[in-house]
């Protein structure tokens, strides 16, 4: 009930906070449209596909990654920092229920950013789905958490804003250009291949683009869930673990 | 005991109509990594009293507080809240107390009236928002948001923020810190107005003035330790020197100046500034007497009652600063 109270209140600041969520919402959409206008063909990643339809499925994992990691991350230093999260503690509102009201807005935000990329995708590029509807789905939960805990843990070990901006700026720009989002990490140099490779958001951009293209085959996505899986577990882990800690004083 | 009747266990404060206690702290510390901020405190609180914690920043008020708002957890020692132990069952005692911490702060896209139900949702409570506004005096405030407050209806706010659930004792740490003497005051009316609504208040302060208006008991906090528990009158009356006279001199007065003269229980002469603690004022002529004869041009000579900050130099032997 609680929690319910804290949720939708959370939404109306959203709502009210029009400005920051048409950012959240319009600018991952506008640099998809904008780079799918370039027409750019021709073979990418040695697929004989076009632009639009290799960028849609990057741009989605990108878009749910900067959510977790950025607009979390950010929020909750905000909260942290002007001692709103204190004295909701003060409440009997359990620190699970509260985090977990907090973060359920945000994954909120992701859904609609997702639905809104993939109709302006099949509605204006012709990008269309050929694949696993569930598949997708667990694809993208276990993104969105592993994402949503790299957020929140960089709000634990961070107390201020100034303290939290480097870390998520350097996560984005791993992310970005590392991650498979805008070019395979076959192009990438080969130690930094080693990174990209590795990242949560590679897994995730690999198997929403090979279930967008139907190119997916079921080990492909298996290793992609079970890659993500890990990620997820550890990230939530120590997430939970630092917030414990930096409670204990 | 007449053979026959079992002995019944009546609660104490029954049997001997004791005053109730609604919060007992004993032995209680708080260590951090190179800090020790509590050492070893113990005092009770009675329902319906207004119980201030007295004492510098740094002294340990606000990590005292915290503890018996089960927002920290104490190193040793027991803290109970009405009847429940805070290590125990935290939540139980969050769901009846109301907090105002030292500076907390708001959603702040979220108007004081959504603000109010919102905190009273968290503890499962409806709110009538225009009466509990209309208390702290933001009746016309409802559709602000707590950006557009003043410094002291922003302190009224989060009292209000914290009564939405009638608790049965607020805890106001440092209510009044930061205001200009108006809002203070207002803020100090607010207090005795919930007072004598039945509500048990448990304040921090550093300002003595507000410890001697408002409280009915004041424990002097300094160093983390607690130096002495008692109504603000008591602390004073039992300082043996009851009057202050200072007074300014051109040029060091000699350390024996005052010699021999009846009366003065201590000098302390600290050039330009002399202040010689007496036991009654029948000495005053003696001494303005004694000046006079050796020449001394004396200036701005002052005579006052002791007050509670003579109590805390006495006690701690250093004087207060904030």
């Amino acid at each position: 009930m609680s929690w319910l109270q804290l949720f939708l209140a959370n939404l109306r600041m959203l709502y009210r906070n029009w400005r920051g969520l048409f950012w959240t919402i319009g600018f991952p959409l506008g640099i998809y449209v904008g780079l799918s206008l370039l027409r750019i063909t021709g073979g990418i990643g040695g697929l004989q596909i076009n632009y639009s339809q290799y960028l849609l499925p990057g741009m989605i994992a990108l878009t749910v990654a900067q959510t977790g990691v950025f607009s979390l991350a950010y929020w909750l230093v905000d909260l942290k920092e002007r001692g709103v999260i204190k004295r909701l503690q003060a409440t009997p509102l359990s620190d699970f229920e509260m985090l977990s009201s907090l973060i359920s807005t945000r994954l909120l935000v992701m859904l609609v950013q997702v639905v809104l990329l993939a109709v302006v995708g099949a509605y204006f590029f012709h990008v269309h789905f050929h694949g696993n509807v569930l598949a997708v789905i667990i694809l993208s939960i276990f993104g969105g958490a592993s994402f949503l805990s790299i957020g929140f843990l960089i709000s634990t070990v961070s107390k201020t804003y100034d303290e939290a901006s480097p870390i998520t700026t350097v996560v984005n720009l791993v992310f970005t250009f590392l991650g498979n989002v805008f070019f395979p990490t076959s192009v990438l140099p080969k130690t930094l291949r080693v990174i990209g490779d590795k990242l949560p958001i590679t897994y995730l951009a690999d198997g929403l683009r090979t279930e967008y293209l139907g190119t997916a085959t079921v080990r492909n996505t298996l290793g992609d869930l079970f890659a993500l899986l890990v990620w997820m577990v550890l990230l939530f882990a120590l997430a939970v673990y630092m917030f414990r800690k930096s409670q204990e004083t | 005991m007449p053979s026959g009747s079992p002995a019944q266990a009546i609660p104490l404060d029954i049997c001997y109509n004791l005053p109730m206690r609604v919060i007992e702290v004993r032995d209680l510390t708080k260590k951090y990594k190179d800090l020790e901020a509590v050492r070893g405190i113990s005092f009770e609180v009675e329902k319906g009293e207004i119980f201030g914690i007295l004492g510098p920043n740094g002294a340990g008020k606000t990590t005292t507080l915290e503890i018996i708002e089960c927002l920290k957890r104490q190193s040793s020692g027991v803290c109970r809240v009405l009847g429940i132990d805070s290590r125990e069952h935290p939540y139980e005692i969050k769901k009846k107390i109301g907090v105002q911490l030292q500076s907390s702060e708001y959603f702040n896209d979220l108007h004081l009236d959504e603000l109010l139900r919102l905190f009273a949702g968290l503890y499962g409570h409806s709110v009538e928002t225009a009466a509990v506004l209309k208390l702290v005096g933001l009746e016309d405030r409802a559709k602000s948001r707590v950006g557009e407050l003043s410094g002291g209806q922003k302190q009224r706010f989060t009292i209000a923020s914290a009564l939405v659930h009638k608790p049965e004792i607020l805890f106001l740490d440092e209510p009044t810190t930061g205001l200009d003497p108006s809002a203070r005051r207002s803020m100090w009316e607010l207090i005795k107005d919930l007072h004598a609504q039945g509500i048990t208040i448990v304040l921090t302060t550093h300002y003595m003035e507000e410890a001697e208006y408002l409280c009915q008991r004041v424990a002097i906090m300094d160093q983390g330790k607690i130096l002495q528990i008692d109504q603000p009158r008591k602390l004073i009356e039992n300082l043996s020197k009851t009057y202050n006279l200072s007074f300014f001199v051109p040029k060091a007065l000699p350390e024996n100046f005052f010699e021999g003269a009846a009366g003065i229980a201590k000098v302390h002469n600290e050039f330009p500034k002399v202040l010689l603690e007496i036991e009654n004022v029948g000495v005053l002529p003696e001494i303005v007497a004694m000046l006079g004869k050796a020449g001394i041009n004396y200036s701005s000579l002052n005579l006052k009652t002791a007050t509670l900050e003579d109590v805390y130099l006495q006690l701690t032997g250093h004087e207060y600063q904030n």
